[in-house]
């Protein structure tokens, strides 16, 4: 179950729960069906829909920094989910931890510092100078540009970004890609 | 008649060949990809990099992305090596059809510019072919693409036998082509193919099969092409089953190349003999030599659109050095040119609710402009068999060595400029501006290295593509430009490969071969 979501589940009632369950017939014995001749699609749910990933590149207070980094670049609004809502800190965790070795150092580096400054606007000044097509020579500077491009990316790409987005314009489903399958 | 590849110059060698009665065998190193059964529709979010994808999978394509990654030739099975301080990006496609399969369908003609290039200003080498050659294959090719476009007249950018495009402009494209007109400079429609699938694999492979004249052998990874000692033809094509690696060998009364531009150098260079210790039909020395592509600086300009703001996009057509020699620099550039998407966050000076509120105002209000710069061809820019590094399947791998020079510096700096004054003189407001080209290769119009000319002392094909020193082999690709201009070149690929083609079936027919 989602991290999210446990809260909610545990606020609900255990024993109300139960006696719905109790409450449901046994099946009744089904009659032989062409279904055994078929094969239909079925539907099935992607692994971070279902449940949470573990968490394992940052320390914890790498993780502390980041969760408020996120709140602070993407925050919740009006049809639409903060990177927090979009469960973005973990995903980066995953990303980042695959990632080529100069990524990772550029993150942890950049994390340190704000475990050290705390992220507070100061911290974040850099966020607001104009685009260069070098980037910043700085390298904390160079860390909160490409933390910004990739937190509002993986929050914009987010199960609950889509669903946001289509609850405010009542249309129905996500947003769909096609995808190469591997042919050997 | 064996083709190495079924891209676009393998492809249209095999569709043109079997009509005329040619048997022919097509060796694949890729599977066959069917655009129906292995594609299939999933949602974005559930894409597990979120559409990021596999961090480190492709370092040299950064058109790879999470929906295509399985398109793209493995980069650890396929290896090659550049100096460190010059990085090569090589994007290729293994598969039944090659790059068509994702390539973006601009077809332009190259024109008298290009073929009689040293003519117009002393640099480089002419082609052994004009435009005149050439036009009557462009004439066949476009409608077997179904190309769009529109006709200008003008000489810089020959006119096509396209469906026209007549479509209105929106408020801010007129907007632009006013300014541009303002500063002597031609626009057009983007001239392209019709059909987002528009490849070889569906546009010309079939037809090929249908005659019953064409075996198409997937899974084929072509090692060389060897040699018959005592007439120095070429007289079959060894390679390696990609599965199961087993060796196989064909016989062949001529060999057509179409592996794509650097992958047919390499197949050359590694087919070495005693008869031709250099390379196959290297007598001249210029075998993996002059290599070139386009140099793109990618959004170039990023604008915000004044109001009433719209969509669509065009092309810039070439202006520089074409009527006087004008600038610091020779030839010229064309820009892609697009509108009404949002400008990415990256030019925004802000984040958290300001971020949001600024990129909600610019919703559908970006204009950016994409340059494209002819690359001067030169000998030290040169592909080489390195011994030391092998692909999957035991075949030495290539090094690359491609820098720009001053020339393409030159003339990416005047394309910033001139692209800033045709955006402020339709009343844009630039975000951002830049002259950074992209690392050779990273354009996909890798060219040269096996160049066709007048003479063989400086060129490895003669006008029909056909090998100076071995006559039964032919190159069909891109590796046969020695002059490229700013135009897409898979057009002139088609072109060249359907011309090679139709002259080596008469020369069959009349016993020359
Ligand atoms: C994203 C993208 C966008 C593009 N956009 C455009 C565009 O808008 N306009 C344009 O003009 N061009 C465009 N191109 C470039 C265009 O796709 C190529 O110019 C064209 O496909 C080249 O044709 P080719 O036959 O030389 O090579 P390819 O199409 O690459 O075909 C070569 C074939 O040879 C096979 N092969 C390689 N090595 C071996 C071997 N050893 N043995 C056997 N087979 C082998 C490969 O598997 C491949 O199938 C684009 C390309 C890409 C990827």
């Amino acid at each position: 179950m989602k991290r999210r979501r446990l809260l909610q589940s545990l606020m609900a009632s255990p024993a109300a729960a139960a006696a719905a369950q109790a409450a449901t017939p046994p099946p009744a014995p089904q009659a032989a069906s062409p279904a055994t001749e078929q094969f239909p699609a079925l539907k099935v749910t992607a692994a971070d829909a279902a449940t949470d990933g573990v968490i394992y590149f940052f320390s914890s207070e790498q993780f502390l920094a980041l969760t408020r980094l996120c709140e602070a670049i993407a925050p919740a609004g009006a049809n639409r989910p903060s990177a927090v809502d979009a469960d973005v800190p973990a995903f980066l965790d995953f990303f980042i931890g695959q990632s080529p070795a100069a990524t990772k150092a550029l993150y942890r580096d950049g994390l340190d510092r704000l475990v050290r400054d705390g992220v507070a606007g100061a911290s974040l000044s850099a966020l607001k100078d104009s685009w260069s097509c070098a980037g910043p020579a700085d390298a904390f500077a160079r860390f909160l540009q490409q933390a910004k491009n990739d937190i509002l990316q993986a929050t914009m790409n987010s199960r609950e970004w889509a669903a946001a987005q289509g609850r405010a314009s009542r249309r129905d489903g996500m947003p769909t890609g096609y995808f190469w399958r591997h042919v050997d | 008649m064996v083709i190495i590849g079924s891209g676009a110059g393998g492809g249209m060698a095999a569709h043109t060949l079997t009509r005329l009665g040619v048997k022919c065998l097509m060796l694949e190193a890729g599977p066959l990809f069917d655009f129906q059964k292995d594609r299939s529709l999933v949602n974005l979010p559930d894409l597990p990099y979120r559409g990021f994808g596999q961090p480190g999978r492709f370092p040299h394509v950064v058109q790879a992305s999470e929906l295509d990654a399985e398109a793209w030739a493995d980069e650890q099975q396929n290896p090659y090596t550049y100096p460190k301080d010059a990085p090569y990006y090589w994007v290729r496609i293994r598969m039944v059809g090659g790059k068509t399969m994702r390539w973006g369908r601009a077809s332009w003609r190259l024109s008298d510019l290009e073929f009689a290039c040293k003519d117009h200003d002393g640099e480089g080498e002419n082609w052994p072919i004009r435009l005149a050659d050439l036009a009557p294959y462009y004439d066949r090719a476009e409608p077997m693409f179904n190309v769009t476009g529109r006709n200008e007249g003008l000489r810089q950018l020959p006119d096509g036998k396209i469906l026209v495009d007549d479509s209105a402009d929106s408020a801010p494209v007129r907007r632009f082509i006013d300014s541009c007109k303002k500063l002597g400079v031609p626009t057009t429609k983007p001239r392209r193919a019709t059909g987002t699938l528009a490849s070889s694999t569906n546009v010309l492979l079939p037809g090929a099969i249908e005659t019953g004249n064409l075996q198409l052998v997937t899974n084929a990874v072509v090692r060389d092409i060897t040699v018959d000692p005592n007439t120095g033809r070429a007289s079959g094509v060894r390679f390696v089953d990609r599965h199961s690696k087993r060796d196989y060998h064909v016989k062949a009364r001529t060999v057509i190349v179409s592996a794509s531009a650097l992958e047919s150098c390499r197949i050359l260079l590694n087919s070495t003999s005693p008869r031709y210790p250099k390379g196959l039909g290297n007598s001249s020395g210029t075998l993996g030599r002059y290599l070139f592509d386009q140099f793109y600086v990618k959004n170039t300009v990023m604008c915000e659109m004044n109001s009433p703001r719209g969509r669509g996009g065009g092309y810039v057509v070439r202006f520089r050095n074409v009527d006087k020699r004008e600038k610091n620099f020779l030839r010229g550039y064309t820009y892609d040119f697009g509108c009404g998407g949002t400008p990415p966050a990256r030019y925004i000076p802000h984040y958290g609710e300001a971020l949001y509120k600024e990129l909600d105002r610019l919703r559908g209000a970006s204009f950016s402009m994409t340059t494209m710069g002819e690359v001067l061809p030169k000998y030290e820019n040169h592909v080489r068999i390195n011994k030391d590094v092998k692909d999957a399947w035991g075949i030495p791998a290539l090094h690359i060595e491609h820098k720009y020079g001053a020339n393409e510096h030159a003339m990416a700096k005047d394309a910033m400029e001139m692209a800033e004054a045709m955006c402020t003189g339709a009343g844009f407001t630039i975000l951002g501006r830049h002259a950074q080209m992209v690392p050779p290769g990273e354009s996909i119009h890798e060219l040269g290295t096996v160049r066709m000319g007048a003479d063989p002392k400086k060129s490895v094909l003669n006008g029909y593509n056909q090998s100076h020193d071995v006559k039964n082999l032919f190159v069909v690709d891109g590796s046969s430009f020695p002059s490229g201009g700013a135009q897409n070149p898979t057009l002139t690929i088609l072109a060249l490969s359907m011309r090679a083609s139709e002259y080596l079936a008469d020369q069959m027919k009349k016993g020359a071969l």
